[in-house]
C-alpha cells in the first residue's frame, strides 16, 4: 500500500505549501496512519481528532483509497486564543491500495477521532500445478 | 571511519564523484528525523478574563483513563495511548502514530478555581474548562473625586 498523499511523510503537518491552494483559509492536515497487516486483512488506523462525522468521505476509486473529513471548531465562545499548537481544518490522505483487496468487503468505523478501516484481503486462487507433456 | 581503497587508474570522473557523494549525503540525511516529534497531544489554549479553556486532541485514547490535576497554577494531563494487539504474524507497514505514555503539564498565569474545573470528552478532543476562583477575578475599582465636598 502507498501513501500518495504529498507531504505525508509521518508528521502530522499542515501540507498545504506543497498542494494547490484551497478555497477555505484553513490548513489541509495529513492525518497519522497506522497501517498493518494481519493473516486475512488490512488495517488502517488514522489519528483524526475533532473530524465531524458527518463530512467523513471514504472513496475507493479504481485503487485510490481517499480519505477526507473537516474537522469542527475546537474554539470556545468568548475567549481568544493565548497558545496555539494545531489548527482546525479538513484531513486529507490518499492511498494507493494493493489489488489483493476485497473491495466490496471494506469497513470503515470513526471512534473517539481515531478512523478504522479494515480492507479485507482476496482469498489467493490456489496455485495451479502444469503437468508438462513428456515426448 | 573505513574508506575504500581505489588506485589512481580506477577514480572516478570528478562528476561521477560528486553524485556518489550526494547520494551517500542523501542516505545518511534520508535516515535522520529532520524534525523533532510533535509533543502528543497537541493543545490549544484560550483565555478571557474569568479563566482559560484547554483543548487537546487525543484520539483514540480512552477518557476514563485521562489523569487531569489541577493545582494552584498548574494543570497536568496524563495518559497512555496503547499499540492495538494484532496478534502473531501481523506486520506493521507503517507506524506514524504516537503510542506509549504521555504528560503535559502548563502553568497559567492565574490560579485555578479546582472545584470547578469541568472536562468534556468528544470525537477525540479533550475540553478542559478552568476558570479563576472569584475572589481572584479582576475588579473594577470605582475612581472617586477628592475635591468634591
Amino acid at each position: 500500500m502507498t501513501d500518495v498523499t504529498q507531504g505525508g511523510d509521518g508528521e502530522q503537518q499542515e501540507s498545504s505549501r506543497n498542494q494547490p491552494e484551497t478555497i477555505r483559509n484553513e490548513p489541509v492536515v495529513t492525518p497519522l496512519t497506522d497501517i498493518i497487516e494481519t493473516n486475512n486483512e488490512f488495517v488502517m488506523l488514522l489519528d483524526m481528532p475533532g473530524a465531524d462525522p458527518d463530512t467523513l468521505d471514504v472513496t475507493l476509486d479504481e485503487r485510490v483509497l481517499n480519505i477526507s473529513a473537516r474537522s469542527e471548531s475546537s474554539a470556545p465562545q468568548g475567549y481568544s486564543l493565548i497558545y496555539g499548537e494545531y489548527r482546525n481544518g479538513s484531513y486529507e490522505r490518499q492511498f494507493i491500495v494493493s489489488d489483493v483487496i476485497n473491495s466490496d468487503g471494506i469497513d470503515a468505523e470513526l471512534k473517539d477521532g481515531v478512523l478504522r478501516i479494515v480492507l479485507p484481503k482476496t482469498t489467493p486462487s490456489p496455485a495451479k500445478k502444469i503437468s508438462v507433456k513428456l515426448h | 571511519m573505513l574508506n575504500y581503497y581505489t588506485p589512481a587508474q580506477s577514480r572516478l570522473p570528478m562528476q561521477q564523484q560528486m553524485r556518489q557523494m550526494q547520494e551517500d549525503l542523501n542516505r545518511m540525511i534520508g535516515n535522520l528525523r529532520t524534525a523533532a516529534p510533535r509533543e502528543f497531544p497537541a493543545m490549544n489554549i484560550w483565555a478571557n478574563p474569568s479563566g482559560a479553556v484547554l483543548t487537546a486532541q487525543v484520539p483514540g485514547v480512552d477518557p476514563e483513563a485521562l489523569d487531569i490535576a489541577v493545582h494552584q497554577e498548574t494543570v497536568s494531563l496524563r495518559g497512555t495511548r496503547t499499540m492495538e494487539d494484532f496478534g502473531e504474524g501481523a506486520v506493521i507497514h507503517r507506524q506514524e502514530r504516537p503510542t506509549g505514555a504521555f504528560t503535559r503539564s502548563f502553568v497559567l498565569p492565574f490560579r485555578i478555581n479546582a472545584d470547578a474545573v469541568q472536562a468534556s470528552f468528544k470525537h477525540g478532543m479533550l475540553t478542559l474548562n478552568l476558570p479563576r476562583p472569584d475572589t481572584d477575578q479582576p475588579h473594577k475599582i470605582k475612581v472617586t473625586r477628592g475635591d468634591q465636598s
